[in-house]
């Protein structure tokens, strides 16, 4: 990653992030900014409320609460600046991408004129060469060209754009280093793909998802009641001749209303995205990112998520007596010529094996015979020595021609082999002119990555089920997923099969996440809940995604499902905590509100604090700090490892429940015996 | 026998007799709720009502029923008590001034059966046996009815927010459960001791030279429903503390059981409805979690008796009656409170401070433990879906009960729900303990008369109807306040209630897998239970240490 | 009179719990396509086999983007 975006995973806060965020933060006092978190909305009127009443009868305690309260509304605008301050110097180095620069636009007439690369529009044609860069978001229309996309995915090595296929989309920003391409443009200015991850990484296009609108629901719920507890407290005391000032009522208020998680409500939310954004996914809506911890069902593509994606030499499969060294040697030499993937594997399976020195050398005087697409075959001629090494029948073919004949037990592996989902390939030699004699079989698989099957294991335990989605035949596909762990499997998979089990899934309530590149799998992307497309994939699949994977590995969704749970895990556990605290901002407030009416009352004051006054002031300078102690918590995420629902509540109730519960008891109690000591108080 | 042994015995008691019923009539309750046939009198019925008893009514015109149906029940009451004097078997009573008769019809419709009159002194038997025993038989079936219409939106799924139909809803839960058991139990009480005649006052001389007032009346009829559709509106003031209306320990204990009978079996029945035995069973678990802690406390407080009431008498059986003692009067203190029936067989008011206090906050938790018939369960699952809620975001996925998803437009409905009742309560105490007027009907000043207060607007706007005797409540102010709280306190939540409804039968039904919050665990009792009370708590707590808090700790 | 007030307060009382029927029921099923809670909400009902369904229809499917 040596891209200018993808910053380093920095420390969560420093000091200097906090001054870089503080103007934005005063600048959020505005109420309007703050309409759309009532909470915050309520600290801020109760701040103004307590700084008229402090001008207008001055006390030491009426001006504590009322500064410790505009801090309040501060430190919440704060988390949000700094979340957002994050994703600001991402967007500067994206930024450098869209300096201006000249496209050549083939007029309808034919010629090129040039223009600048803004009044570039959906359907204008321009022409790159090499050493320029791309104006504009595009599909390639002629040509085949190496790009360098770096400034975007962060992945250093060029990439192969072509005309049509799969490989056609190009990148506004990126920079063409070998050829010529035609493009056609397909957004216009301001909706590229670098503007859609500009306004993402900096939350200025934050729209609020469907389950931070239904935690805001609940929290301005609490703080409405809180607003009757509090305004009607005041009628009730004053029945019971135990007369509380509006600053009292005011600063009590504050202290129960859910400020904790009302304040870190939105830093939360852009801190999930950026989290995703860190692990060069884009999503295309925050929503997107919750519904991926919401997902029942993963659709995974067996070649390169669950697979390495090529056939690897697994087993060496002697016949006819041959000795399995025999076999060996005569396979390595066969494979010398061989430089597909599947060839070199065969090299690497022997070096590696017990016993070997070094690779066999091709004798004196011999030519290799390199793969073929038409002969299906490679292998070695020497002075009296060929050696041939292929697909089964190939090499049948082959052995019949020099009038030998293949034993019976070839067939018997090769089709042992088929059934377990393996490709057989048949080794055989002829010595001088005798008729050339099978030495045995290479057993080639699909190997399965390492890990994977953990991978599974954890994602079943946290109840979402897999499914393999292979174009290989049934057969090999159960062995493929057998072998990987994955709940079900989807065989000679067409694109519209894939659509067709969304569908199904999705129709008994479940809620799927997919990957693809293809065109042909932008419906079924679309369809899917959450549909990851790779960076490498057409436009048409990556409109189609709810989010973009610029690395183009398909393993990320299984960590964009994590970060999904985490981000709601986050979000309850934050909640959980501010209510929690109440419990002991009550025994800390009540006892102090009352006491001098109903000395009886003293009993409650169980943290035993200094005096009525220093309790408020403690209570409320609690509530304010302890806002600024959980941002960098809000911007992590808390810890979450994938386990079970029951697992994760019990943990969370424990540390955030009842962690709520005590925490505040020992931070009023230590504030107290600070503030206590301010005179006048 | 020790008080505390014989305590102990007659809670068993009570619980085994519980365990037993719950799941018999829970299962015969799911049954009348989603059958689809129909007896022969039921039909007669709906022909008389002229209503399609097949029809699958949206849960906006569910809705309109309730409200159609309770407001017309309102008026018939209303004119009855206005117009006693003029109807027979009045036995003479003057009609009801306008603040009193709609303060009663109010407070019959909405199940709380609050009486600011003595039953012997005012109500003549007409407007006891129709107008006030019809509404304890409907207002019950309504109650019943929201709550099955919540249970079958639950268990439905897609289809456009269709609840069944409240006319067949209504008149099942009043022919084939309200009615068959409250005629057993009626028979019961007539053996146990209790009267049942239409005979006129006697006024007989005492030995002693005196007068005395001999009543009459078709006491074990009402009595029977008072308790069953957990209504609580006695035939004489003294309620069940009346020998007449409670005449043994025995019926006493009888009354105990019949008061939570229902709410239990309708959490086991919605267990049924929703087709996972489980989740009611959580349910039920959590309400008897409340209603044992609650009972036992409370037991607790008044067997070791501290407070104004015992001072002033020397010991906690001020106000009480000698023939059920300090437990069994914490007991059906506990159970009318736990519940919306607001039956005392003691005064209240003579509890110790901080029984009195749990009495305030059985109310208080909103009565869910096991709550009014049908509107205990309804409370119970509001309160689940928030715990759910916070829950559900802990472990990772947008929050789902029963496989419906809570969302955005679930939680504002549930959240209206629960800021009902708090609001009315809390704005209630401030004017009446701020208005003249309202100062005017408490019998004391200080904690205790705010606890006087604050129980009032409790009991009504949670549509319990107990209330601390002290208080004078006849007043044009009082009658007024406490009918408006009690009619909010009712159908507003009744419409959230529906509306969510319709809402889960609208919503897809999601399976549950690992990663899915299980809502019928242990683990989840026990976040039930700390959400009602932490909820309930942080409410209330303020106005509750100026009253019983204070004085229990004085 | 006095019965008058009351009557009235009653109609007021339940004219105003029907207008909050209306209120949440015209809140409540707004134009699905707009329904952030409901996902899938622009996806065919359940039951129907989609067997006879064209290609075109997906992308009409498609084009209410709503996921995005």
């Amino acid at each position: 990653m040596n891209s200018p975006h993808t910053v380093s995973q920095p420390s969560i806060l420093t000091a200097e992030q906090l001054l870089q965020a503080l103007p934005g933060a005063v600048r959020k006092l505005d109420p309007r900014a703050l309409l759309a978190t009532p909470v915050m909305l309520i600290v801020e009127l109760g701040a103004i409320a307590t700084t008229v009443l402090s001008i207008v009868n001055p006390s030491v305690m009426g001006w504590l609460v009322t500064v410790w309260l505009w801090l309040t509304v501060l430190f919440g605008n704060l988390a949000e600046s700094v979340a957002e301050g994050r994703g600001k110097a991402q967007a500067a180095s994206l930024r450098a991408l869209q300096e201006e620069t000249t496209a050549r636009r083939r007029r309808t007439d034919g010629g090129v004129e040039t223009v600048a690369s803004t009044e570039l529009r959906k359907g204008d044609v321009c022409i790159v060469e090499a050493g320029e860069r791309i104006p504009g978001d595009g599909d390639v229309l002629e040509g085949v060209a190496s790009v360098d996309e770096s400034a975007v995915t962060g992945e250093s090595a060029p990439v192969i754009r072509e005309s049509g296929g799969d490989r056609s989309a190009v990148t506004g920003g990126t920079t063409v280093l070998s050829d010529r391409i035609v493009v056609r443009i397909t957004s216009d200015p301001g909706q590229s793909f670098v503007d859609r991850m500009i306004a993402l990484v900096e939350g200025s296009e934050r729209q609020r998802t469907p389950n931070e609108i239904a935690l805001n629901v609940l929290l301005s719920t609490l703080t409405a009641i809180f607003v009757v507890v509090c305004g009607t407290l005041y009628y009730i005391a004053d029945y019971s001749h135990a007369h509380q000032s509006w600053l009292v009522l005011t600063a009590l208020l504050v202290c129960l209303i859910p400020t904790t998680i009302g304040a870190l409500l939105s830093a939360i939310g852009i801190a999930g995205m950026d989290r995703l954004v860190r692990r060069n996914v884009l999503a295309m809506s925050g929503r997107a990112v919750e519904a991926a911890g919401d997902v029942d069902v993963l659709l995974l593509d067996k070649t390169g998520t669950i697979t390495y994606g090529n056939r690897q030499a697994s087993e060496l499969l002697p016949v006819g007596g041959v000795e399995l060294r025999e076999l060996e040697d005569a396979a390595v030499l066969a494979s010398l010529a061989d430089e597909t993937p599947e060839g070199r594997s065969i090299v690497t399976l022997v070096e590696g094996g017990e016993g070997r020195e070094h690779a066999p050398r091709p004798p004196a005087g011999a030519t290799l015979v390199e793969f073929s697409a038409m002969t299906r075959m490679s292998g070695i001629d020497a002075p009296g020595l060929r050696l041939r090494k292929g697909a089964g029948s190939a090499v049948a073919a082959w052995v019949a021609e020099t009038g030998g004949v293949v034993p019976a037990d070839t067939e018997i592996l090769s089709t042992q082999i088929s059934g377990t989902g393996g490709t057989p390939l048949v080794v055989a030699e002829q010595r001088g002119e005798a008729p050339a004699r099978v030495l045995g079989v290479v057993h080639l698989k699909d190997v399965v990555k390492e890990g994977i099957r953990e991978r599974f294991a954890e994602l079943r335990a946290m109840g979402i089920r897999t499914v393999m989605i292979t174009g290989d035949n049934a057969i090999t596909a159960k062995a493929i997923a057998e072998e990987a762990g994955v709940d079900d499997v989807l065989a000679e998979a067409t694109p519209e099969d894939k659509l067709a089990l969304i569908r199904r899934e999705q129709r008994g309530g479940r809620m799927v996440a997919m990957c693809g590149d293809g065109t042909n799998d932008a419906p079924a992307l679309a369809q899917a809940d959450v549909g990851v497309a790779m960076n490498t994939g057409t436009t048409a699949a990556k409109e189609a995604g709810n989010m973009v994977d610029l690395d183009s590995d398909p393993t990320k969704l299984i960590e964009v499902v994590e970060i999904g749970k985490q981000l709601l895990i986050t979000r309850g556990a934050l909640t959980t905590f501010s209510v929690a605290n109440d419990v002991a901002k009550y025994f800390a407030i009540l006892p102090a509100m009352f006491v001098t009416a109903f000395p009886q009352l003293h009993v409650l004051n169980v943290m035993r604090l200094s005096s009525p006054q220093s309790a408020i002031v403690s209570a409320v300078v609690f509530n304010a700090l302890i806002i600024v102690a959980l941002i960098p918590l809000a911007l992590r995420g808390v810890s979450y490892r994938p386990s079970s629902a029951v697992e994760l509540l019990r943990r969370n109730i424990l540390i955030y429940g009842v962690g709520g519960l005590i925490a505040p008891f020992v931070g009023i109690k230590l504030l107290d015996l600070v503030v206590s000591l301010i005179p006048g108080l | 026998m020790s008080a505390t042994t014989a305590a102990v015995l007659e809670l068993l008691l009570l619980v085994a007799a519980l365990a037993v019923s719950t799941p018999l009539l829970g299962r015969y309750l799911a049954h009348v709720y989603t059958s689809p046939r129909h007896l022969k009198v039921e039909r007669a019925a709906y022909r008389i009502m002229r209503v399609d008893p097949d029809a699958d009514q949206h849960w906006r015109s569910y809705a309109m029923s309730v409200l159609g149906f309770s407001m017309v029940g309102l008026l018939i009451v209303y004119a009855v008590a206005r117009l006693q004097l003029h109807l027979p078997q009045s036995l003479g009573f003057a009609g009801f001034g306008p603040a009193g008769a709609w303060n009663t019809a109010v407070s019959f419709v909405s199940n709380t059966n609050w009486q600011w009159y003595s039953g012997e002194a005012a109500a003549g038997y007409l407007l006891q046996a129709t107008g006030l025993t019809v509404q304890n038989f409907v207002s019950a079936a309504v109650g019943m009815a929201v709550a099955a219409a919540l249970a079958r939106g639950l268990a439905r799924s897609r289809n456009g927010g269709r609840l069944g139909n409240f006319w067949t809803d209504l008149v099942r839960g009043t022919v084939r459960v309200l009615l068959p058991i409250a005629f057993v139990t009626a028979l019961v009480f007539v053996a146990g001791g209790m009267i049942e005649n239409w005979n006129a006052f006697h006024t007989v001389t005492t030995l002693g030279g005196g007068h005395q007032t001999i009543t009459g009346g078709p006491v074990a009829s009402q009595e029977s429903i008072k308790l069953l559709g957990t209504n609580g509106g006695g035939f004489y003031n003294a309620n069940s503390a009346h020998p007449f209306e409670n005449p043994n320990a025995f019926i006493n204990l009888v009354q105990v059981y019949l008061i939570l009978l229902v709410p239990f079996a309708m959490a086991w029945a919605f267990g049924l409805i929703v087709k996972d035995k489980r989740q009611g069973g959580a349910i039920v678990a959590t309400m008897a979690v409340l209603a044992t802690a609650a009972v036992s406390f409370m037991t607790w407080a008044e067997m070791s008796g501290a407070g104004t009431a015992t001072r002033l008498a020397g010991a906690a059986m001020e106000g009480k009656e000698t023939r059920f003692g300090e437990a069994a009067s914490a007991m059906f203190g506990s159970a009318t409170t736990l519940t919306s029936t607001g039956a005392v067989n003691s005064m209240h008011e003579s509890f110790t401070a901080p029984g009195g206090g749990i009495a305030m906050f059985n109310m208080m938790l909103g009565e869910v433990a096991p709550g009014g018939v049908g509107s205990g369960l309804y409370g119970m699952l509001m309160l689940a879906i928030v715990t759910v809620f916070l829950c559900g975001l802990m472990v990772g996925r947008t929050p789902e009960y029963l496989g419906k998803k809570i969302g955005q437009h679930e939680i504002v409905l549930v959240a209206l729900y629960i800021l009902t009742t708090p609001t009315l309560v809390l704005l209630g105490a401030a004017v009446a303990v701020t208005a003249s007027s309202g100062l005017a009907g408490l019998s004391v000043g200080g904690p205790h008369g705010l606890s006087e207060a604050l129980y009032a607007v409790t009991s009504a706007a949670n549509n319990n109807g107990s209330a601390f005797a002290g208080i004078t409540s006849g007043t044009t102010f009082w009658n007024t306040l406490l009918g408006l709280l009690m009619l909010l306190g009712r159908f507003l939540p009744i419409v959230f209630v529906l509306a969510l409804a319709g809402r889960f039968a609208t919503a897809r039904h999601q399976p549950a897998g690992a990663g899915t919050l299980p809502t019928h665990r242990p683990l989840f009792v026990a976040l039930l239970t700390g959400v009602a009370l932490v909820v309930v708590g942080l409410t209330y707590v303020p106005a509750l240490a100026l009253g019983p808090i204070a004085e229990s700790l004085s | 009179m006095s019965d008058f007030v009351y009557l009235a307060l009653t109609l007021l009382c339940f004219a105003g719990l029907a207008l909050l029927v209306g209120i949440i029921d015209s809140r409540l099923e707004p134009d699905p396509h707009h329904d952030p809670t409901d996902l899938d909400a622009d996806e065919p009902q359940a039951d129907e086999p989609r067997a006879d369904e064209s290609q075109a229809d997906e992308a009409t499917d498609l084009s209410g983007a709503v996921r995005r």
